[in-house]
């Protein structure tokens, strides 16, 4: 954005006036140490690039190997800009003046762009002698500046479309880096625009509202179902820092958890993660034997080797198998939870108060098999990118009497640009950001469970009668009736209900 | 609201839930506390006891409710409106971009009714801690009150100022300046806070401001980008809810004159391959007891139930656009 530089003076002369009555407070915390993980955000979102900054401190970025020692010790958010095969610290200023020193823009109010030839003549040096120039590593300013000296058009463009031609033109000719620290936003961000299908295009304000509907707080119990690389995982111990439980089914061979190592967080915070196969809900609901079940012992850091190794395996072997081969290549951790399928079994029975579903499966089987183990008024929250299968998962609920406050939302998005006098919406926006479905458990109390089945169907029964909060509609009273039937048919509880339907 | 408990306590704060806008926050007392409504009384007393977030029925057994634990979600639509409040939305998307945790410092400005507040305070607790500050006494002391009564108050600083003119700077709280790592203003004119904002911030702290018209996001951006602010985004959020029902739904049958080139069934027997070709499968579970045909104007259709989905019509258009941006000093 372009400031009027008298602003910009007074304004520093504040804020450093501001630096110097706080100095008394330690800023180590902001600076890039060695071992942190952080994002690399290329050329403001080209591309990000999540690493460790760890020796050899090399790292590839464009298509080049480049030595990033040099951001150890500087703040995080800071800008670098690659020089050779190493990295260069420049501040915003630096680069707005060395964009302003390239050519003088255009003054003139009534530049347009009526004179504007669309055959793409306007630039008179050739590709080849573009590519000379980059070859023999003429700086990135002056390649720019030959660019602009031989374009016929540049002069009778209107400052505002000079501008965007020079940045266009900086963006290919310089590769500025930014370090970003990993939070649950910049990592959002950072997956979402790297490949949104890894994270189920879970889009970061959907994503937000999820967090907020699932009453994401500090010493909460949560069950995570997610095919999310431990992105939704991950999040929710950031949010919860290391005062907490969360449950994470997993689907599959082992837990796919990756992105949790990305947050770069200390032990305590990965302690509260218990990864556990989803077979044990599934398993624990129609009353079998758990004990069949090899737990997961999981070290974080491990895990990239993990996965490699359960790859090279035959991709045909059972759960039991592969687990033990986890088990056995990372026995030497001994700070670790206790993942063990009793412990397990007796954390899922106290019941969690949170329950959150971000998966590219269909949701409602498990939803249901989840569902038992969610403590009454408890908020559970589903993710799909389709509306379908949770209007589904809405009149199943909905049906069978169990959540109140149930919605299915959509949330719609829109950046704005915002300059002086040219103020208005973006002209793209990402229209899809999925559906969530939200409630709160509530059913019958857990006296009515115990009573034979009998008993228990009489009193739904006698408690449909009065009239009931979400359906009043006359026309829905037919329906109501069959409703009944259909629970009773499907007997009492949740957890039977769940097996029977399905 | 911010402890869950599976039995209701006396002394317990608790939402009486009747439907979706029939609300209401009450602590439970054991000696005289009454809730009643259309859907029946209810003594506290009785509630004690029970199972929380269980169908309860009245006493004199004419309805139910459901009780429920207080979350922020549901206090921020029961809350008593003193101001305009901000909505989940705004404040999911508000504490996402800020990156909130437990462990946060954050000033917000002004107060209003605490719907913010309350949601602020559930993501930073128990490590964290909210400076809130009001401008009008009265809201400042009604919002006091109401962190008591949800007992969050030990997590929220409210101070009585106006912030645009004395800051946010709280000097009597040892390590409150330049420990901020997050500042929220909901101002009429937020670039007048945006110096007293940087004088309590660390370098790396995020900021929101969140204001309904344009013209003050735009002083509010150029204010921002001659601070050293970096990363200036003004998004805008709206949320869709869906109205979810099993509802009577008529087909007419008639004859589709695409599916002869593709099936070689006889036209006569065309209405019946209609039908069923038209119902994808998963719509087959839920009509599985209603259907019944009709007839009109010659043509015969079918009536069934099916399970339809829309927004409903009544949506919000606008609330306010949200401008974030991150303090980074470069000198």
């Amino acid at each position: 954005m372009e400031v009027d530089t008298t602003t910009t003076t007074t304004t520093t002369a504040t804020a450093t006036t501001t630096t110097t009555t706080k100095a008394t407070f330690d800023q180590s915390r902001f600076k890039i140490k060695d071992g942190d993980h952080v994002i690399l955000d290329i050329n403001d979102g080209e591309k990000y690039s999540v690493i460790q900054v760890r020796k050899p401190y090399k790292t590839k970025i464009g298509k080049q190997q480049i030595d990033i020692s040099s951001i150890i010790g500087e703040s995080f958010y800071s800008l670098f800009q690659v020089s050779g095969t190493g990295l260069k610290k420049v501040t915003q200023k630096e680069l707005e003046d060395a964009m302003n020193s390239l050519t003088e823009l255009n003054k003139s109010e009534d530049a347009n762009n009526s004179n504007l030839d669309q055959n793409h003549t306007a630039q008179k040096l050739s590709q080849q002698d573009i590519i000379d120039m980059k070859t023999k590593g003429t700086d990135s300013d002056v390649i720019i500046k030959t660019l602009i000296e031989n374009s016929a058009s540049f002069q009778s463009k209107t400052a505002y479309s000079q501008i965007k031609y020079l940045k266009k033109k900086l963006k290919k000719y310089k590769t500025i880096v930014k370090v970003v620290r990993p939070t649950l936003k910049s990592l959002t961000q950072a997956n979402y625009s790297k490949d949104p299908r890894k994270i189920c295009n879970l889009r970061f304000d959907t994503f937000g509202q999820l967090l907020t509907l699932a009453n994401i707080r500090s010493g909460q119990s949560v069950l995570t179902v997610e095919t999310t690389m431990g992105l939704v995982t991950g999040s929710i111990a950031e949010r919860m820092g290391s005062q907490g439980t969360i449950l994470n089914a997993y689907i599959g061979k082992g837990p796919s958890l990756s992105i949790v190592n990305s947050f770069g967080f200390p032990q305590e915070t990965l302690n509260t993660i218990y990864p556990f196969n989803l077979n044990v809900l599934d398993k624990l609901n129609s009353g079998q034997d758990v004990s069949t079940i090899t737990p997961v012992q999981v070290q974080f850091t491990k895990l990239k080797e993990e996965k490699d190794k359960n790859n090279s395996e035959t991709t045909a072997t059972t759960t039991t198998t592969t687990t033990t081969a986890v088990v056995e290549s990372i026995k030497t951790n001994n700070n670790r939870n206790d993942t063990s399928t009793e412990n397990i079994v007796r954390m899922v029975k106290e019941g969690v108060w949170s329950l959150v579903i971000v998966t590219h499966y269909s949701p409602l089987n498990i939803l249901l098999a989840c569902l038992p183990h969610l403590n009454n008024s408890g908020n559970f929250v589903v993710f799909c990118q389709y509306s379908q299968p949770l209007v589904e998962c809405h009149q199943f609920l909905h049906e069978n009497f169990l959540a109140v406050n149930l919605q299915i939302t959509e949330i719609w998005m829109r950046e704005q640009q915002v300059l002086p006098k040219r103020t208005h919406p973006m002209m793209g926006m990402d229209g899809a950001s999925g559906y969530l479905l939200s409630g709160i458990k509530a059913t019958k109390p857990k006296s009515n469970v115990v009573k034979s089945e009998s008993t228990a169907a009489a009193a739904i029964l006698v408690e449909s009668e009065p009239t009931t909060d979400n359906m009043d509609t006359a026309e829905e009273s037919a329906l109501k009736k069959r409703k009944r039937e259909d629970q009773v048919e499907s007997s009492s509880t949740p957890v039977s209900s769940t097996s029977s339907t399905q | 609201m911010l402890s869950q408990k599976k039995i209701i306590e006396d002394g317990d704060r608790v939402v009486i839930y009747a439907g979706k806008d029939k609300m209401q926050v009450v602590t439970i007392d054991a000696k005289s506390g009454e809730y009643c409504s259309k859907f029946g009384n209810y003594k506290h007393k009785n509630l004690i006891g029970k199972e929380i977030g269980t169908k309860i029925q009245s006493d004199n057994n004419n309805g139910f409710v459901h009780v429920l634990s207080l979350t922020s979600e549901l206090w921020s639509i029961a809350l008593d409106h003193r101001t305009q409040i901000l909505f989940n939305l705004d404040i999911s998307t508000i504490i996402f971009n800020l990156e909130l945790k437990n462990g946060s410092k954050v000033v917000e400005s002004g107060t209003g009714s605490g719907s913010l507040s309350s949601s602020i305070a559930r993501t930073i607790a128990p490590n964290g801690h909210l400076y809130t500050f009001e401008f009008h006494e009265e809201r400042a002391e009604a919002a006091r009150k109401d962190f008591r009564d949800n007992r969050i108050d030990k997590h929220i600083t409210v101070t009585h100022r106006d912030a645009c003119k004395q800051g946010f700077r709280l000097d009597h709280i040892e390590g409150m300046v330049g420990s901020i790592d997050a500042v929220f203003l909901d101002l009429p004119s937020p670039w007048e806070a945006i110096d007293h904002a940087i004088a309590v911030m660390h370098e790396g702290a995020m900021l929101c401001s969140f204001s309904p018209c344009i013209e003050q996001v735009q002083n509010t951006c150029l204010k921002l980008a001659a601070s050293q602010f970096q990363e200036i985004t003004t998004i805008e959020v709206l949320i869709r809810t869906f109205d979810t029902r099993l509802q009577e739904f008529e087909e007419l049958n008639l004859s589709n004159p695409y599916t002869s080139t593709t099936t070689t069934t006889p036209p006569t027997t065309e209405t019946n391959t209609t039908t069923s070709t038209s119902e994808p499968k998963a719509k087959k579970k839920w009509n599985q007891n209603k259907r019944e045909t009709f007839e009109i104007g010659g043509i015969q259709g079918l009536k069934k139930d099916s399970l339809l989905s829309k927004p409903i019509s009544e949506a919000r258009g606008h609330t306010g656009y949200l401008t974030f941006a991150r303090w980074v000093p470069e000198n």
